[in-house]
C-alpha cells in the first residue's frame, strides 16, 4: 500500500505535472497558430542550460533565474519564432508545417551542443537540496512540491487568463474566427505570438523543473522527455486545457506504476520505458476524428509529371553518371556515396507516401530498419535476392499493420501515431538483444544482384546507382497510373473523392505498405553498405531528419531524393574537419529546413529557380490560359495576402 | 429517379432542412432555388450522403438510399458538382475525370480517350494537360462538370454550375444540359441565374429557410407571391424611418 | 435623413462634414486569376446609408472586403474619411473605426455573449460597460443569455449580437454584409430597425443585399452591381423599380 502511495505520488509529482506543464504550452500554441511545435522540449532544454548558466556559472539566485529563464528568455524565443518563422507558413501544407518544428528541434540541439561542450557533466541540484517533508505519512521532496505547485498553478494562471482578460478572450477568439478578429481590431498575429510565447514559456517551466531529476543534464534526453507531452496534449485533442492536465496526470501515473510494478527483465522494464509512447497511440486511436474536410484551394503549382521517356533517359544517365563517379571516387568517398544511394532509395519511400499521397510518417527508419534485420536474417543464408524480397515483405507488412488503424487519421495524427510507432521500436526491437544479439550489432549480408558479386565498393555503387534508378522510374510511373491519380486525387480533395466513389481506404492502406517496403528495401541495401548496423542507425529521430531533408530537396520529386540522400550521407564526413559532425549537420539542415517557410515546395519542388527555367522552356502551357487579367505570377496569392 | 422524402437536418438545434420533399425526374432539368443560405447546399450533401439526416428518406431509382455511404451512391449513378470548387488541384484537367472514368472500370488508352472525349464534350479539351488549380473558376466548374459525367450517373446534381462563367460558357453549357436531360439523366440544378433555371427546367422547388415554400412550373413559380417576398424581401415597416 | 454628421462618437476625426465616409476610385480586384471587379467607383457621403446591391458573384462582397482591409484591389484608390487605406491591416481599420459585419458570421461562436462583447472594445477607446450598456440596452434578450455560447444562440440572435458591435463601437463607416441572410422576417425587420438608429446618429453605413426591398427602404442612395461593374446608381426609389427584373430574371415583371 505505501509502495502505490509513493509511487502515485512520483507519477503525479515527477512526471504527471511535467508532462502538464509542456503538454498546455502544446496546445496554446498549436491553437493560436495551428502548428504543432515537435521543438517544445528542445525549447525546454535550451530553457534548462540557460537556467543553470545563471545559476551555477552567474550565480544568481535560482528563484531570479528561474523568472528570468520562464518569463523572458523562452516566451522571447517564442515571440521571435513566430515573428520570423511561423507566420509565413499559415498556409502551407502539412509536412511543411511539421518540417519546421522538427529543423528546429535538430537546431536547438545542435545550438545546445555548440554551447554546452556534452563532455562536461552539468548538475543541477534539487531546489532546496532535496529537502523532504512528510504530508500524512508520504514523504514529499520539496522539489516535488515546487513541480506540483508550478503545474497548478500554471493551469490556474492559464484558465484565469483565458476566461477573464480582455488578451485572453481575443486569443480564443482569434481561435475561433481568426478573420473576424481582425475585423473587431485584435491582430491575429500579435496573439498568435503571445500563444509562441506562452508555450515557451511553459516549455522552460517543464524543462527547468524535470532536469535535476535526470542527474547530469543530457541534450538528447532532456529533449525526448517532453515528447511524452505529446500524449497528454492529444487528450485534450489539442484543445482543451482541462483534459490536457487530467491527461498528463494519469499518464504520468501510468508510466511511475509501470515503472515501480513490471518486473525487472530487460523486457518489461523497456516495456515501461514505451509506456507513454503506447498511450499516446491508444490516445490518437481512439479519439474520434473530424469528417472530411473540404477542400482548401492551396494553389500550389505542383511539380511536372514527368514522362516515361524522361524518366528512362534520366535513369541512364544517372546510371552512367553513377559508373563514372565510381571510377572518381575512392576509399571513404566512395562509402559516402554508396551510403548516400541507399539512403536515397529510403527517401524515395517518401515521394509515394507523403509527397503524392500527402500522408506524413515519421517512422520510415523504423522501416528500413526492419529491412536490414530481414537481409540479415535471410540474406545471409537464403542468398541475396531472397533478402531483399524479405526486407521488402517484413517492412511492407508491418506497414500494413501500422498503417490499419491509422487509415481513420490524417495529417497531424497519423504523423503522431508513427512516430510512437517508431519509439516503440526503438526501444523494443532495435535495442533488444534478442533480435540484434547481446552488442546491438548485426552484420548485414551485402547483396549480390543477377550473379555480381558486390564486394568492392565500386561495383556496389553502380548496382546501387541502378537501383535507385530503377525504384525512382517505378515511382514515377506510378504517378502517372491509375493507383498514382487516385493518391494524389485523396490528397487534392477527400470530398470529391467520396463522391466519385472511390475507395480511398484501400488506396491509403496500399501506399502505405508500399512505402514501407521500399524503405526496407532501402535499409537492407543501406545495411549492406555500412556492413554492420545497429539500433543508432534506426533510431526514431533519424526518420524526422529524413522527413525533413526530404522536404527541403522537395519532397514531391525523385531527383530531390538522390542529393538528399547525398547530403545526409555526407554528415560523417564533415567529421573529419568538425568537433560536432552530426550537429554541425543538423544546424545546416536546420537552417535549410527553416528555410522552407520560405519555399515550402522545395529545391527541386515548387517556385523556384529551376522550375522557372522549365517552365521557360515550355512555352504555351499553364500561362496560356491566364484570361484577360494581366495577372503576374505575384498577383496569385492575393487571396492569402488578404487578411 | 431521385425522391427525397421529409428530410430534416439540423446542426446544433438550428434546423438547416425541415421536412424537405422534392422529387427529380428522368430526362428532365429540376430547379432548386432559394436566397442564400436556404438549405440547398446541405440538402444536395444529404442527397449525396455527406450529410445524414436527422429523418426523412432519400431514394434512386425506387431504391432507398438513406444509410448508403458516399461512394455506394456514387456506385449507383450519382454525380455532383461542388458550389465551393473541389478539383483535384494538383493533377491535370484530364486527368481529374480520368480518376472518376477508371474508378467506373476504364483502362488504359480506352480510359484516357473517355476523358478526353468528355472534356471536349464541357468545351475543355485545350486545356485538358493544365494543372486543374491554375484553371480559372469558370473552368473549373466545367472539369467538376466532366468529371461527374464520367461516373456515368443518373442522377445529376449541379451546384451553381453557371457562376463564374461568362455569357458564351453559359449558354453552352445551358445547351449541354438539356441535351444529357434529352439523353435521360435525371438534373437536379441549383443556380442564382433565374434566366438560365427559367429557361432550363420543367419543374422548380423553391426553399426558404429550410423548407420548400413552392414547387412549379417557371411560370408558376415567377406567378407566386410567396416566392418574390422570398427573394426581394418583405417591405419593411423601418422603411418609414428614412 | 441629410442633417451633418457630427457624431460625438466618431473620435479625432479630421473629416469635415463635407468629407464622404468612403470614396472608392477605379478598383480593380481579381481571386487568384479572375478578374472580379473591373474598375468599380462608388462614393458614400457622410453619414449617408447606401444599399449596394446586385445578383450572386458580382463582387459585392469582394468590394466589402478591400474596404475593410481583408484583400488588396490590383488598382484603383479606397479613401476612408478622406485618407487612403492602402497599407493599413484589418485589424488597424477596425481599430480606426471601420466596423465590418461579414456575412453570416459575425459573433465568436465558442466565446459567450459576455464575452463576444469584450471583444468590441478593440475598437479604440471604448469601455466595457458602454458596449453592453448599448448591446444590452437595444437588445435585452442578450443580456438574458450573456453567459451562454454564441454559436448555440438562434440565427437572430446571433445578428444581433453581431450589430451591437455596429451599434456600441460609434463607427465612421459600418460595413454590413448580408445581415438578413437565412433570417425570418419579423427578425430581419429588427435588425433593420437598428440599422435606421445606427444612421440616424449620423454614421455612414454601406450595406450590401440580397433583399432589395428590405436594403432599398432603410436606403438614401442605392446601386446595383453586375460582373464587377457598377451598372446603375440612383435614389432607392430609381433602384427598386428595375430590381425585380434582376432579381427573377428579365421576363418575370
Amino acid at each position: 500500500m505505501n509502495e502505490f502511495i509513493s509511487l502515485t505520488v512520483a507519477g503525479i509529482a515527477t512526471y504527471g505535472c511535467v508532462y502538464a506543464l509542456t503538454a498546455m504550452g502544446l496546445v496554446v500554441t498549436y491553437t493560436t497558430s495551428g502548428i504543432f511545435n515537435f521543438a517544445q522540449g528542445a525549447i525546454g532544454m535550451i530553457s534548462a542550460f540557460f537556467f543553470y548558466e545563471l545559476s551555477r556559472v552567474w550565480h544568481i539566485p535560482a528563484a531570479l533565474a528561474l523568472l528570468i529563464a520562464v518569463f523572458i528568455f523562452a516566451p522571447a524565443i517564442g515571440a521571435l519564432l513566430e515573428r520570423l518563422v511561423m507566420r509565413r507558413l499559415e498556409n502551407a501544407a502539412l509536412e511543411a508545417k511539421l518540417t519546421v518544428t522538427i529543423a528546429l528541434l535538430l537546431l536547438g540541439i545542435a545550438l545546445a551542443t555548440a554551447l554546452w561542450n556534452p563532455q562536461t557533466v552539468r548538475n543541477l541540484p534539487n531546489f532546496f537540496n532535496g529537502h523532504q517533508v512528510s504530508i500524512g505519512g508520504v514523504n514529499l521532496t520539496y522539489q516535488q512540491l515546487i513541480v506540483v505547485g508550478a503545474a497548478v498553478v500554471a493551469a490556474i494562471a492559464l484558465r484565469l487568463f483565458f476566461i477573464y482578460t480582455r488578451a485572453g478572450i481575443a486569443t480564443r477568439a482569434v481561435v475561433d474566427d481568426r478573420e473576424l478578429a481582425a475585423l473587431t481590431g485584435a491582430s491575429p498575429a500579435r496573439f498568435a505570438q503571445l500563444g509562441w510565447a506562452m508555450g515557451c514559456g511553459l516549455a522552460a517551466l517543464a524543462g527547468i523543473l524535470i532536469a535535476p531529476q535526470q542527474g547530469a543534464l543530457d541534450i538528447t534526453n532532456l529533449t525526448l522527455l517532453v515528447v511524452n507531452g505529446y500524449a497528454a496534449a492529444m487528450v485534450g485533442r489539442l484543445r482543451s486545457l482541462p483534459l490536457t492536465f487530467v491527461g498528463a496526470i494519469v499518464l504520468g501515473v501510468l508510466y511511475s506504476y509501470a515503472l515501480g510494478y513490471l518486473p525487472s527483465t530487460l523486457i518489461w522494464n523497456d516495456f515501461a520505458n514505451i509506456t507513454p509512447m503506447l498511450f499516446l497511440l491508444l490516445v490518437i486511436l481512439v479519439l474520434p476524428q473530424s469528417r472530411a474536410v473540404l477542400n482548401r484551394r492551396i494553389m500550389v503549382r505542383a511539380p511536372r509529371v514527368v514522362g516515361l521517356r524522361e524518366s528512362l533517359i534520366a535513369g541512364v544517365v544517372l546510371v552512367a553518371a553513377g559508373v563514372v563517379v565510381s571510377r572518381l571516387l575512392s576509399g571513404a568517398n566512395l562509402g559516402y556515396a554508396n551510403a548516400g544511394v541507399a539512403l536515397g532509395v529510403i527517401m524515395l519511400s517518401l515521394v509515394l507516401l507523403t509527397g503524392y499521397g500527402g500522408q506524413v510518417s515519421l517512422c520510415q527508419f523504423s522501416f528500413a530498419g526492419l529491412g536490414a534485420y530481414a537481409m540479415y536474417e535471410v540474406g545471409g543464408r537464403g542468398g541475396s535476392l531472397l533478402g531483399i524480397l524479405a526486407a521488402m515483405g517484413l517492412a511492407g507488412a508491418v506497414g500494413a499493420v501500422v498503417a490499419l488503424p491509422s487509415l481513420r487519421l490524417r495529417g497531424l495524427y497519423l504523423a503522431l501515431a508513427t512516430l510512437a510507432f517508431a519509439q516503440g521500436m526503438d526501444t523494443y526491437f532495435f535495442n533488444n538483444s534478442q533480435y540484434f544479439g547481446a552488442a546491438l550489432s548485426i552484420s548485414v549480408a551485402r547483396p549480390d544482384l543477377f550473379g555480381f558479386r558486390l564486394d568492392s565498393e565500386r561495383t556496389l555503387l553502380i548496382a546501387l546507382t541502378v537501383v535507385f534508378a530503377v525504384v525512382a522510374v517505378l515511382i514515377l510511373a506510378l504517378r502517372r497510373s491509375r493507383f498514382g491519380r487516385r493518391l494524389v486525387a485523396i490528397n487534392d480533395s477527400p470530398a470529391a473523392c467520396l463522391t466519385v466513389g472511390v475507395d480511398m481506404t484501400r488506396s491509403k492502406l496500399a501506399v502505405f505498405t508500399l512505402s514501407a517496403a521500399i524503405a526496407g528495401l532501402g535499409g537492407a541495401l543501406y545495411g549492406g553498405v555500412q556492413t554492420q548496423v545497429g539500433p543508432n542507425d534506426f533510431q526514431f529521430i533519424l526518420s524526422l531528419t529524413l522527413l525533413l531533408i526530404a522536404v527541403v530537396w522537395g519532397i514531391r520529386t525523385t531527383a530531390g531524393m538522390l542529393f538528399g540522400g547525398i547530403v545526409f550521407a555526407l554528415s560523417p564526413l564533415l567529421g573529419q574537419h568538425l568537433t560536432h559532425p552530426r550537429d554541425i549537420f543538423n544546424l545546416m539542415v536546420g537552417l535549410a529546413a527553416i528555410g522552407v517557410s520560405q519555399n515550402p515546395e522545395g529545391t527541386f519542388g515548387g517556385n523556384t529557380l529551376l522550375q522557372r527555367w522549365r517552365d521557360s522552356r515550355r512555352p504555351g502551357e499553364p500561362d496560356a490560359v491566364a484570361p484577360s487579367v494581366g495577372a503576374s505570377a505575384g498577383e496569385g496569392r492575393l487571396t492569402h495576402a488578404a487578411g | 429517379m431521385l425522391q427525397v422524402d421529409d428530410v430534416t437536418v439540423a446542426f446544433g438545434g438550428i434546423r438547416a432542412l425541415v421536412d424537405v420533399s422534392i422529387d427529380v425526374e428522368a430526362g428532365r432539368i429540376t430547379g432548386l432555388i432559394g436566397p442564400n443560405g436556404a438549405g440547398k447546399t446541405t440538402l444536395f450533401n444529404v442527397i449525396t450522403g455527406l450529410q445524414r439526416p436527422r429523418n426523412g428518406q432519400v431514394a434512386l431509382g425506387g431504391v432507398r438510399i438513406t444509410t448508403k455511404g458516399p461512394r455506394a451512391r456514387a456506385r449507383m449513378g450519382m454525380g455532383r458538382t461542388f458550389q465551393r470548387l473541389e478539383v483535384f488541384g494538383s493533377l491535370s484537367a484530364l486527368d481529374n475525370v480520368l480518376v472518376a472514368v477508371e474508378n467506373r472500370g476504364g483502362l488504359g488508352r480506352s480510359a484516357r480517350q473517355k476523358a478526353a472525349d468528355l472534356l471536349a464534350r464541357v468545351d475543355l479539351g485545350h486545356v485538358a494537360r493544365v494543372q486543374a488549380d491554375v484553371l480559372p473558376t469558370g473552368q473549373a466548374r466545367l472539369l467538376e462538370l466532366a468529371r461527374a459525367l464520367a461516373c456515368e450517373p443518373k442522377v445529376l446534381l449541379l451546384d451553381e454550375p453557371f457562376s463564374g462563367l461568362d455569357a458564351n460558357e453559359s449558354a453552352r453549357v445551358g445547351d449541354l444540359l438539356e441535351q444529357l436531360a434529352g439523353e435521360g439523366l435525371a438534373i437536379l440544378l441549383v443556380e442564382h441565374d433565374m434566366e438560365m433555371v427559367m429557361r432550363l427546367c420543367a419543374r422548380i422547388h423553391v426553399l426558404s429557410f429550410g423548407s420548400v415554400i413552392a414547387s412549379g412550373s417557371p411560370d408558376q413559380i415567377k406567378a407566386d407571391p410567396g416566392v418574390q417576398e422570398a427573394y426581394l424581401g418583405a417591405v419593411v415597416s423601418a422603411g418609414a424611418e428614412t | 435623413m441629410s442633417e451633418p454628421v457630427q457624431s460625438s462618437g466618431a473620435p479625432s476625426s479630421t473629416a469635415t462634414a463635407d468629407t464622404p465616409a468612403l470614396q472608392i476610385e477605379d478598383m480593380h480586384a481579381a481571386y487568384e486569376r479572375v478578374e472580379v471587379l473591373r474598375g468599380v467607383n462608388l462614393t458614400v457621403g457622410a453619414g449617408q446609408v447606401f444599399a449596394l446591391l446586385g445578383p450572386n458573384g458580382a463582387g459585392k462582397s469582394t468590394t466589402l472586403r478591400i474596404v475593410s482591409g481583408r484583400m488588396k484591389p490590383l488598382r484603383g484608390r479606397v479613401l476612408v474619411d478622406g485618407r487612403d487605406i492602402a497599407g493599413r491591416s484589418a485589424d488597424r481599420l477596425a481599430r480606426d473605426g471601420v466596423c465590418s459585419v461579414p456575412e453570416g458570421r459575425g459573433v465568436f461562436p465558442s466565446l459567450t455573449v459576455a464575452e463576444n462583447l469584450r471583444m468590441w472594445t478593440f475598437r479604440g477607446g471604448l469601455r466595457r460597460s458602454e458596449v453592453e450598456d448599448a448591446a444590452y440596452g437595444r437588445f435585452p434578450r442578450l443580456a438574458e443569455r450573456r453567459k451562454q455560447l454564441a454559436g448555440t444562440l438562434s440565427g437572430g440572435e446571433q445578428q444581433m449580437l453581431a450589430m451591437s458591435r455596429a451599434l456600441s463601437t460609434k463607427p465612421k463607416l459600418l460595413l454590413l454584409d448580408e445581415i438578413s441572410m437565412g433570417l425570418a422576417p419579423l427578425i430581419v425587420a429588427e435588425l433593420y430597425e437598428v440599422v435606421g438608429q445606427i444612421a440616424r446618429e449620423g454614421f455612414a453605413i454601406l450595406l450590401v443585399e440580397q433583399f432589395a426591398s428590405t436594403a432599398l427602404a432603410v436606403a438614401e442612395r442605392a446601386a446595383v452591381m453586375v460582373q464587377g461593374r457598377i451598372e446603375m446608381e440612383g435614389t432607392p426609389a430609381e433602384i427598386g423599380a428595375a430590381a425585380g427584373a434582376l432579381y427573377l430574371g428579365a421576363g418575370s415583371k
